[in-house]
């Protein structure tokens, strides 16, 4: 019955539960002017968060972090020690997370981690660093220091008649962030 | 009026490039015109709605004017899609002036804080305050600290308010005057949690920010009151849609905001006029249920006895149950009518009961720096890594928790100050000095820097100074003098103007810290002497920055009395006396003397400009030129060449700051530029850019800042009912 066993599965069933539901919060945004002939389709902002899950960094001492088909089971692929990658379910243990890309899965090829692969990774290698939607609102430089997602934001080449190299720009930078770069200078 | 209103803001959507097709198609246009057809009433409600998602594609299509933006605002993210929008002064000012109105029906006035609670809402009003961050002991006795200060309102998601709320369940609290919920649909099980735990009334908030929507229940009938005056709206398919009445900005016409809702059909018992309605939910959020499938806003979610706060998930084959908070006395028959309910709503299915998810695992912490360590990164180190540790011990561990209170606050006032700061600094600068010149030296300017956030505070300063005579004696160091003087800014200090001699000064990291806050400090204080310069060369403080990074490395002191002289609009030095600048320095000072002295004098200023083109060697110092250049044209309200300046900006971006990377351009000094050429990108047919020049030259804060960082971990909205596909 129900009510004899759910005592017992209190302290060990959780599930990653938030991903799906009404996540509202103001994220970070890729401005992107791209060059298009067709006004209707030129510049558009690239959403960085179509995906409003938790986010960790890959924390292995020196190797690559297995990926695995189910929790445990056989490897299917590895990633890289400092990646950053979305965590879109845990099993019940907890001990096991389901990673995926910031990209999704699938079709995409990354050169520094050729065995990228989705899959069943193990937590304890993991640093959960929140929620990905969470970044700062408006762009924002990634706060590198603070943990936050060094996800190019993208900015503009576009309807102007000269040509110019693509340029990525953020706004509403983090202050101490800012402080940080100015003070770059200073060791020149 | 209503059709006044209506025809002015079709008139202006018609010009825009986004709105053509949907006009033309409604058959609201001349097509040899392209203006707005004599009978448009008969044709409006022809007009197919256009959605979030539409505008977000191209949102520079859709901005009829580049000038007026007074307000910039980031729409709620559902499922991550943020539109960022701009609307121009007046209807910043209905905006503000509807929601004084709606909350004085329950007596709140501008005497009584609204506190924000572990949301992603920033403080609105000068009283008010936001706590946010992780929901854990230290968040609840924050929270009740606030509260205990004088009654206020309590706001924010009810999910969110009912995670605390159940925190605090049993306990006693301070006077509540009101909990306020938006952002989200509420639940029954929620109300009733809220009113029991803060015992106050119950209010329901709704908004949509980019349409003008807004809406309050009444005290009387409880009934949601949309505020009719500054929108048109209507239902179709359900769906609520509006016009937005005062965005002139960039207008928003028949926008589906994607909520449903049921307008009711007999006016409020409570006699106010107007609209009223029930929302039920956002309309992707639908659930499968035994009488078929609905909103999620219209399951109805009872509170059930010992249960506290919980969750629904539908899957595919099973009910999940998350009990997320439960009395402390519990008992397995509590499941019971929770158990039944499930089946009664939902049918046969499987229930499968979870507990609390378990905290995210813990950040192993870091390493703290010895006093000696921690000083010296605070000079020559990275802010980011030195307040992403502990704080050290110490004698200095005080002056330490002052400073990363400052920078990090953990209460987000609406006024910016914080008395919890303020009380701090206070018991710092009345401790003993140490009698060990590094360690007193650094309390020392971290008082400075502390009543630079605080605003100014006479005594603060004058402890502060008092603590540095005595570490260094009477000739202050380089980085001391520079704190000293960032003072005179905004403050009226006329006494430091006497230790400021006019020289090269080599400055340190936590000077130039220091001087991002000073300076916003400085733009306040021009801005309410009405300086001039405020509103040609806006955002200011965007120069003020550029002007650091520029000269951080090659830093003279004489810059310090510059900046002052911008703000106060008044000679505060001799130029000549400067014998040790180097020439584009030199140059330079005389250029930004014209600024405020000569600005209307164009002869002057071109000389200045040309004498400093001149003296300019480096690929740095050329860029300056350049930059220096727009800032002048704009003194001179010129009309700025858009394409040109644009191409430039970029061009020039590497080369102005050495330490950006290949591809980065960094918009802060060219922001009162991009601003202006706007405009000019909107009339030349390229709205797409306008958009983008508008959303580069952002004004830079520190407030945004600290609530970005503080609401980043816990600020998301969690629906308590929701539905989930199995992979
Ligand atoms: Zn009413």
């Amino acid at each position: 019955m129900v009510l004899r066993s759910w005592t017992r599965a209190i302290g060990l069933v959780f599930a990653t539960l938030f991903s799906f539901l009404g996540l509202k919060s103001a994220n970070a945004q890729v401005e992107d002017f791209v060059k298009s002939s067709n006004e209707s389709d030129a510049p558009r902002i690239v959403q960085n968060c179509y995906f409003p899950g938790e986010y960790a960094r890959v924390s292995t001492r020196n190797t690559d972090l297995n990926v695995r088909q189910t929790p445990g089971g056989r490897i299917v692929g590895s990633i890289p020690r400092g990646w950053e990658v979305l965590v879109r379910e845990t099993d019940r243990s907890g001990r096991w997370v389901f990673v995926t890309s910031h990209y999704g899965s699938g079709s995409v090829y990354f050169g520094s981690a050729p065995n990228f692969n989705e899959g069943w990774v193990s937590a304890d290698y993991l640093t959960f660093l929140g929620s990905y939607c969470d970044k700062p609102s408006m762009g924002g430089r990634p706060m590198n220091n603070k943990g936050m997602s060094p996800k190019p934001f993208y900015f503009m080449e576009s309807q102007l008649e000269t040509q110019v190299e693509p340029q990525r720009f953020s706004v509403y930078e983090d202050w101490t962030n800012l402080g940080d770069r100015i003070s770059k200078s200073l060791d020149d | 009026m209503l059709i006044s209103k209506i025809h002015k803001v079709l008139a202006i959507a018609a010009r825009v490039p986004g709105n053509r097709q949907r006009f033309l198609d409604a058959g609201l246009l001349e097509t040899k015109t392209g203006q707005l057809v004599e009978h448009w009433r008969e044709k409006f409600p022809n007009l197919q709605p256009i959605d979030k998602a539409e505008i977000r594609n191209s949102p520079g299509l859709f901005l009829a004017n580049a000038s007026d933006v007074v307000y910039r605002g980031t729409t709620s993210g559902s499922r991550g899609q943020v539109l960022t929008y701009f609307a121009g002064e007046e209807w910043n000012r209905l905006r503000v002036a509807a929601r004084m109105r709606s909350l004085r029906w329950w007596g709140i006035d501008d005497s009584i804080p609204i506190v924000n609670v572990a949301s992603r809402l920033q403080p609105i009003r000068s009283v008010d305050v936001t706590l946010a961050g992780e929901i854990d002991e230290g968040f609840l006795t924050r929270l009740l600290e606030v509260l205990s200060v004088r009654p206020a309102v309590v706001r924010g998601y009810p999910s969110r308010l009912c995670e605390v709320a159940s925190r605090l369940y049993g306990k006693s609290l301070p006077t509540v005057l009101g909990v306020i919920v938006t952002g989200e649909g509420w639940f029954e099980f929620q109300k009733s949690l809220l009113e029991r735990v803060f015992d106050a009334p119950f209010i329901d908030e709704y908004g949509c920010q980019e349409t003008g929507i807004s809406g309050l229940t009444c005290p009387e009938a409880n009934r949601l009151h949309l505020d009719s005056d500054r929108c048109l709206y209507e239902v179709i398919d359900g769906q609520l849609v509006t016009t937005d009445l005062y965005n002139f900005t960039m207008p928003m016409v028949r926008y589906c905001c994607g909520d449903v809702v049921e307008l009711e059909e007999t006016p409020c018992s409570c006699g106010r006029k107007g609209l009223t309605a029930t929302v039920c939910g956002r309309v992707e959020d639908t659930i499968e249920t035994s009488r078929g499938r609905v909103f999620s806003g219209n399951v109805k979610l009872p509170p059930f006895p010992g249960i506290l706060n919980y969750q629904v998930i539908r899957r595919e084959t099973s009910i999940d149950l998350i009990l997320k908070e439960v009395v402390e006395k519990w008992s397995d028959r509590n499941l019971e009518p929770l158990d039944n309910w499930i089946r009664h709503t939902f049918g046969n299915l499987e229930i499968r009961y979870f507990g609390k998810p378990p905290s995210p695992p813990e950040v192993p912490p870091r390493e703290v720096l010895s006093e000696k360590d921690w000083i010296s990164q605070l000079t020559s180190g990275s802010w980011g890594d030195l307040f992403d540790r502990s704080l050290p011990q110490g004698n200095i561990a005080a002056a330490a928790k002052l400073l990363k209170q400052a920078i990090d606050p953990s209460i987000i006032s609406g006024s910016g100050i914080s008395e919890a700061t303020r009380n701090l600094a206070i018991a710092v600068s009345q401790t003993p000095t140490t009698g060990n010149p590094d360690i007193d030296r650094t309390i020392g300017r971290i008082l400075l820097f502390a009543n630079t956030v605080l605003g100014g505070d006479e005594l603060l300063c004058d402890r502060a100074v008092e603590i540095l005579r005595e570490a260094e004696g009477d000739r202050f160091s380089d980085p001391t003098q520079f704190d000293l003087y960032l003072l005179s800014l905004y403050q009226k200090t006329e006494k430091l103007q006497s230790i400021l001699d006019y020289r090269p000064c080599q400055i340190d990291r936590f000077n130039i810290h220091h001087s991002l806050y000073g300076f916003e400090g400085a733009i306040a204080t021009a801005r309410n002497r009405n300086s001039p310069l405020t509103k040609s060369l806006n955002p200011l403080l965007a120069i003020f920055i550029a002007d650091l990074n520029f000269f951080a490395s090659r830093f003279h002191t004489a810059i310090l009395a510059s900046w002052r002289e911008l703000i106060w609009n008044r000679e505060i030095w001799e130029i000549s006396r400067i014998t040790d600048a180097d020439s584009f320095l030199t140059a330079w000072l005389h250029l930004r003397r014209a600024f405020w002295k000569n600005r209307k004098t164009p002869e002057i200023l071109e000389a200045a400009l040309t004498k400093l083109r001149e003296t300019a060697k480096t690929p740095q110092e050329q860029a300056k030129a350049i930059l220096e250049t727009g800032y002048v044209n704009l003194l001179l309200e010129k009309q700025l060449d858009s394409e040109f300046w644009l191409t430039t900006a970029m061009q020039q971006s590497q080369n102005l700051d050495r330490t950006l990377e290949k591809g980065e351009f960094d918009p802060l000094p060219w922001s009162p530029i991009l601003r202006n050429i706007a405009q000019g990108f909107l009339n030349g047919g390229k709205p797409e850019l306008a958009y983008q020049c508008l959303l580069a030259s952002a004004p830079p804060s520190s407030r945004v800042s600290a609530f970005e960082r503080l609401a980043k971990h816990c600020n998301r909205k969690q629906s308590p009912i929701f539905e989930i596909r199995d992979r």
